[in-house]
């Protein structure tokens, strides 16, 4: 008995020991972050070293970092994540020495990066989701980079701003910039109709220029056994269960998919509950019941949509330009018969059709608070720009992109793209092909002028560049856009807010069942005002004057 | 032995149902095998169902010349060896001791509360994850044997198979002259192989499956172990927000075949292990349960 007292109490003194050490230790991380990392971050034995007007720190710095490895890189012999072109340029160029802490396969960054932030041990920069970013700010653990952004080269500086000043506005906080904004190219992206032209041929259709010769276009590709093999087997429009690759319709109708909008007064709205987004699930109401969608969408997500298109179902896809690669090239090396080609999205009625946009940033890189000398970001950031977009010499190019064997420009450690790149590069590209001079491309633009050539030399497994950087390529309806501005952008362009972060995932699913069931006819068109209200009393009026609560004062 | 009506009907009735169920526990297994072996546009294009279309070895050879499943096999080998022997010898020494009663071992009861407590409570993922970085063996391949060293369910197993165990042989033993360790390798461990084989599949195939750790422990993925390495090429693509880079990596990647060739040969080796080890683990958890 005695003993079995002293060994609960024993016990309890255990536990409490091991709780106390526990939450000791979580309260102390982010201050202790700093000397924790002092042991592998010699940052600080760079803070004597000067930045002279060339911009090279000497004696050089060291930078902690973290990242992520692509698969398909692989280093040359004796080369490694800190030892490699990029790293050894950088060193000589602006006296910059690199440390990577940890690298992890793309697919987790988000699982690590969250850990490592857990734990308060942050390295001396690194890419941070929108809502770490939000976090790290809010802990005050960043480097303010206002003054580093202004005297940044300008052709760093430049490439943060060329899609707009959104990015860049989107990573500042109290008008100060807090992070580099690693810029995608959301407008690149926007979607356009992806259609196979020989089924068009077969069945002698015209190009679509309005919605309605889309319609036709999809109905003629469900009834009329546009693959010929006697069989009712065909759907006309590719529809998954998340709705990716509805955007370009719904654009058709003016309605835009989960974006925030300004509406007359100057107020940001959710475009999924406006009016125009009844008449364009009323039509796919009409679509889905005239046997034209796949009775299945409900439960495919993209992956398995794409499946149907391979094994050549599916004649008419709304998706960005890049679908070329993937998945059409899967289904024009499985049948020797098709041909896609992209169109410019096409309005319902005499409005032209507007592509919705995201702020489409991929990430923030972030600088730790403790680092001396910040502007080192945007020295390697101009390094990137030079290599990756304007170096024209083959030796370097050879050197810092692509040797042919690897894909060298991958071993960055800090990159930002351009907003219309491959926009661009079709250009100067289809400019060459008919010029054959390619002095005027760079190391990336050779790859793909490279593909196009063996492609018109007959090799069908690289159909899909020439269908993306072609003369006809999808980059020209890109282009066509961009010419013509035609892009609705969302307004919301922060880090998730909370009252989205506690109902989003909810209303979202919600949202979606909603939606199903109107396409599925199993509610009527008129159950989409009960759902508005619905939407707004499950959490959508508390996000919507949330978000212009942000919007009134950023 | 007569069997009635009823009987006859229980027994055709759980053949059905059972039946069914290994067919279901094995036809996604066939399936993997027949894409594996198909050419790569009929896997994408979802026609493989059960058996190869455009039958071909080409992703086997790919995977065999491919480097890191290669690579993160080996890892996992050295880590089911070494994890498991670790595993072992500290369930034997530990099961041991806590098998006698609270008389001869005075604080049993406090270390056998001290093992309970850690299956209860668990200090989560940022506390572990702290220890292994102020222990300094992050990235090495003890961080993945290290954390899970003492399986205390396996323990108990043990523990309860050694009460099992007359007592005449280990007062035999003493009397004998011998001491607690030499009734313990020469008496015990030979009698328990039953528990042993039971214990030590378990043990395999838990190091085996294991994939999160590897993640988040290892700090490149040229030293994932297999199954973190397989995670990491079958997880699903987010299409709702997809770039530029994601559909070029997309398109080097989706190959299916090579997908299903790689996550069959990564379950082979258990595959082939387990035929031989299965006889011993119905009698050996059983017979670890009869207490005196």
């Amino acid at each position: 008995m005695k003993n079995r007292v002293k060994s609960a109490f024993l016990l309890v003194i255990l536990a409490s020991l091991m709780l106390s050490a526990c939450s000791k230790n979580n309260d102390a991380s982010p201050s202790e972050s700093s000397s924790g990392t002092s042991s592998v971050s010699p940052s600080e034995s760079g803070s004597s070293s000067v930045a002279p007007s060339d911009g090279k720190f000497d004696p050089p710095i060291t930078l902690t970092t973290v990242g992520t490895v692509a698969p398909t890189v692989k280093y040359a012999s004796g080369d490694s994540v800190d030892n490699n072109p990029w790293t050894r340029e950088y060193e000589k160029r602006y006296g910059i020495k690199l440390k990577t802490l940890w690298t992890v396969d793309d697919s987790q960054w988000e699982t690590k990066t969250n850990l490592m932030i857990g734990t308060g041990d942050i390295p001396d920069f690194f890419k941070a989701s929108p809502a770490q970013f939000k976090q790290l700010v809010d802990a005050d653990l960043l480097a303010d980079l206002t003054s580093a952004f202004e005297s940044a080269p300008d052709r760093a500086a430049k490439i943060l701003t060329e899609g707009g000043n959104a990015a860049l506005d989107s990573a500042k906080f109290n008008g100060k910039l807090m992070a580099i904004p690693f810029t995608g190219a959301p407008k690149e992206g926007s979607q356009m109709v992806w259609i196979r032209t020989d089924w068009l041929q077969k069945l002698s259709l015209p190009e679509p220029k309005t919605m309605d010769d889309l319609l036709k276009i999809i109905d003629a590709f469900t009834t009329q056994d546009p693959d010929g093999n006697s069989k009712n087997d065909t759907f006309g429009l590719a529809v998954d269960k998340d709705f990716t690759t509805l955007k370009g319709f719904f654009n058709g109708y003016h309605a835009y998919y989960d974006i925030w909008i300004k509406d007359a007064e100057g107020k940001l709205q959710y475009s999924n509950i406006q009016p125009e987004m009844k008449t364009a699930l009323q039509k796919l109401q009409e679509l889905f019941k005239k046997k034209q969608i796949d009775p299945e969408f409900g439960t495919k997500d993209f992956s398995k949509v794409a499946e149907s298109i391979v094994s050549s179902k599916i004649g008419v896809m709304f998706n960005s330009p890049y679908a070329g690669l993937y998945p059409l090239q899967s289904n024009v090396d499985q049948d020797p018969k098709a041909e896609w080609k992209a169109f410019p999205i096409v309005s319902a009625d005499s409005q032209p059709a507007k592509n919705q946009t995201a702020l489409g940033v991929l990430g923030y890189w972030v600088v730790k608070k403790e680092v001396e000398h910040p502007e080192a970001l945007f020295s390697m950031l101009d390094l990137w720009v030079e290599m990756f977009y304007e170096n024209k010499d083959d030796a370097l190019n050879k050197q810092f992109i692509n040797d042919g064997n690897t894909e060298i420009w991958q071993m960055n450690k800090i990159a930002a793209y351009r907003a219309f790149k491959n926009a661009d590069q079709r250009i100067k590209v289809t400019h060459a092909l008919e010029t054959k001079d390619t002095s005027e491309l760079t190391g990336d633009d050779k790859g793909v002028y490279d593909k196009i050539s063996a492609f018109q030399a007959g090799d069908r497994k690289l159909w899909g560049w020439n269908a993306i950087f072609g003369a006809e390529g999808s980059m020209g309806v890109t282009d066509q856009y961009r010419k013509n501005n035609a892009y609705v952008s969302d307004e919301f362009i922060a880090a998730p807010l909370p009252a989205m972060t506690e109902r989003g995932a909810d209303i979202g699913k919600f949202m979606n069942e909603r939606f199903t069931k109107i396409i599925y006819g199993a509610s009527s068109i008129d159950e989409f005002d009960k759902f508005v209200s619905d939407w707004k009393q499950r959490g959508g009026d508390a996000i919507t004057s949330e978000v212009n609560d942000w919007f009134a004062n950023r | 032995m007569h069997t009635t009506r009823s009987q006859q009907a229980f027994q055709i009735i759980n053949f059905i149902i059972l039946g069914l169920l290994s067919i279901m526990c094995i036809l996604p297994l066939i399936h993997i095998l027949a894409v594996s072996f198909s050419s790569s546009a009929a896997a994408t294009g979802g026609a493989v169902k059960l058996w190869p279309i455009g039958f071909n070895w080409s992703s086997y050879e790919y995977v065999i010349s491919s480097n890191r499943f290669l690579n993160s096999l080996g890892i996992t080998f050295q880590r089911v060896l070494l994890g498991g022997l670790v595993n072992m010898i500290l369930i034997v020494i530990t099961a041991y001791p806590l098998s006698k009663e609270s008389e001869r071992f005075r604080p049993r009861t406090f270390y056998a509360w001290f093992f309970l407590l850690t299956i209860l409570f668990s200090g989560g993922l940022i506390p572990i994850f702290m220890i292994i970085r102020e222990t300094g063996i992050m990235g090495s391949i003890w961080a993945l044997v290290l954390p899970g060293a003492v399986p205390v369910f396996s323990i108990i197993l043990m523990l309860n198979f050694f009460r099992g165990l007359p007592r005449d042989l280990e007062e035999a033993a003493f009397i004998d002259g011998a001491g607690h360790l030499n009734t313990l390798f020469r008496v015990y461990v030979p009698l328990s192989l039953p528990a042993l084989a039971t214990i030590s599949l378990l043990t395999i195939v838990g190091h085996w499956n294991a994939w999160f750790d590897g993640l988040v422990f290892m700090n490149s993925p040229d030293r994932y172990p297999l199954q973190s390495y397989l995670q990491t090429i079958i997880i699903q693509q987010d299409f709702t927000q997809m770039t530029e880079q994601d559909i070029k990596k997309m398109q080097l990647i989706s190959d299916r075949t090579i997908k299903s060739a790689q996550i069959f040969l990564g379950s082979l080796p258990i595959l082939l292990l387990y035929p031989f080890l299965q006889k011993y683990f119905v009698t050996g958890i059983t017979l670890g349960s009869v207490k005196e």
